[in-house]
């Protein structure tokens, strides 16, 4: 099978509109277009977020993360729980719900463990960018949230597609790695209505590389990557975990403080927002 | 010319690349390289617009002494010279800061041999750095990745971009830095590397 030649006939399907969403996602994807319109109001949300319960469940539970829960009381009302993420974070969240989704009917039980795993390496990813956006790069952390939630979104997308096409998830990762991820990540994005500034990290992030040290919101999401602890099942670090003999060791000075030091700093910070995520 | 402006490709384009046992020092142009196990450090002047670059590696020998103190030699020759043609052109010791990358394990087959090369090359590099008291202010060693690493003088900035390789682009990274290491070992008189 030429992979190459596939991947890039997935990406113009998908650029000629022949996506489709699983049902679970559609409550989402009315969201997330309800809360484009501007004059949205917060029990129109409510009901659209109630009426699919797995979402419902995910946005409370991420109401409650650190991050977002200054009270330190934990709620179950969804109205509440409207109110402290904001729409923005809302909508963030509705575009994970879809993101998740998207390989939640994948076939096989190898395609269903490593959509599991890529979920999981996403909720590291963008809660790690979260953190990076807030103590280190100082970007926009709603933004790197929801590039984080989006990054690895053609390798959601390509899981979809295993059961009928189970040749593409065969053997070597590199043209996945190479080509494909961008090519069918872009055009997966462009049926989103990725924001610009996201596209342009996501761009960033399959470009590869890590300004040291790091300042824009692409940085942000490609040192979230290189530093999650839960490797992409497209990755090829997966063999090796921190500290065993060779595994990847990156520091940095930001400031007065080292990246270490930040990171143990808001370990629990981190913790709870992808708890958050994983919900 | 404003480097910040230019794409991460479009420094790579103008860059002057080294290769294993070189080392660079520019005022303005950017210098890359490509790293398997070898690691390049980075020296920058805090204060001054000129930074340098070199590749090194060392190599495990398999005869104990001198030839392996001759390697050593190697790689402190390797950093000594990129050090004083930092401070022939005007940067200043007290002022220099470093970064550092590579050590990585490229082809899974030899990933024991690669692996303990590359400790051996991040764990000298952190002895050097301390022992002249230059700070170190990033790092990214190890891993299974190969590297390509851009510095932009003026500013002392540095893209770190972890690759993944094919197998046969990992295959010819490997034979470079093999060519290197034979090269090290006819040297054993302790000549110094070469520079561009």
């Amino acid at each position: 099978m030429d992979k190459r030649y596939a991947f890039s006939r997935i990406a113009a399907e998908v650029n000629a509109g022949a996506m489709t969403f699983p049902t679970s996602a559609g409550h989402a994807m009315k969201l997330r277009s309800e809360l484009d319109n501007p004059n949205c109001q917060i029990e129109t949300a409510a009901r659209l977020i109630r009426a699919e319960p797995l979402l419902c469940a995910r946005i409370v539970a991420m109401s409650n993360a650190i991050a977002f829960n200054h009270s330190g009381r934990n709620t179950s009302d969804v109205h509440t729980a409207i109110t402290r993420l904001g729409f923005r974070t809302v909508r963030t969240l509705a575009v994970a719900h879809i993101t998740r989704q998207l390989a939640s009917g994948s076939g096989t039980p190898g395609c269903k463990a490593m959509a599991e795993q890529l979920w999981e390496h996403t909720a590291h990813v963008a809660s790690l960018a979260h953190l990076i956006a807030r103590r280190v790069t100082h970007v926009d952390p709603e933004a790197a949230l929801f590039a984080g939630i989006v990054h690895a979104i053609g390798g959601f997308y390509l899981l979809s597609l295993a059961a009928s096409a189970p040749g593409l998830l065969a053997g070597d990762r590199t043209d996945w790695l190479e080509t494909g991820r961008s090519e069918v990540g872009r055009a997966v994005l462009g049926v989103l209505n990725a924001p610009a500034n996201v596209l342009e990290a996501v761009e960033a992030y399959w470009e590869g590389y890590l300004t040291i040290p790091p300042r824009s919101l692409g940085d942000t999401l490609l040192l979230a990557d290189e530093l999650a602890p839960v490797a992409s099942p497209f990755s090829l670090s997966g063999s090796l975990k921190p500290g065993e003999d060779g595994a990847p060791s990156l520091d940095m000075v930001i400031g007065k403080e080292t990246l270490t030091a930040i990171l143990e700093d808001s370990r629990s910070d981190v913790e709870s927002l992808i708890t958050g995520l994983m919900a | 010319m404003d480097l910040t402006a230019l794409t991460t490709r479009e420094i790579e384009r103008m860059s002057r690349q080294i290769r294993p046992g070189e080392w660079a020092v520019e005022k303005e142009r950017p210098i890359s390289t490509l790293l398997g196990s070898c690691v390049a450090v980075c020296l920058y002047d805090t204060a001054v617009p000129i930074a340098g670059m070199n590749h090194f590696m060392l190599p495990r020998m398999r005869r104990p002494h001198p030839a392996s103190r001759d390697i050593l030699l190697a790689g402190e020759a390797c950093m000594a010279a990129l050090l004083e043609a930092l401070l022939e052109q005007g940067a200043s010791k007290s002022r220099l800061q470093a970064k550092a990358f590579g050590g990585g394990c490229v082809v899974d087959i030899a990933l024991k041999e690669t692996g303990s090369i590359g400790k051996l090359n991040t764990d000298f590099t952190r002895e050097w750095l301390l022992r002249e008291n230059i700070p170190l202010t990033a790092s990214d060693f190890l891993g299974p990745w190969s590297r390509k690493v851009l510095l932009v003088p003026p500013s002392g900035a540095v893209y770190c971009k972890r690759q993944v390789s094919s197998m046969i682009n990992a295959e010819v990274l490997q034979r470079e830095e093999q060519v290197y290491t034979a090269s090290l070992r006819s040297q054993q008189q302790g000549r110094t590397p070469s520079h561009g």
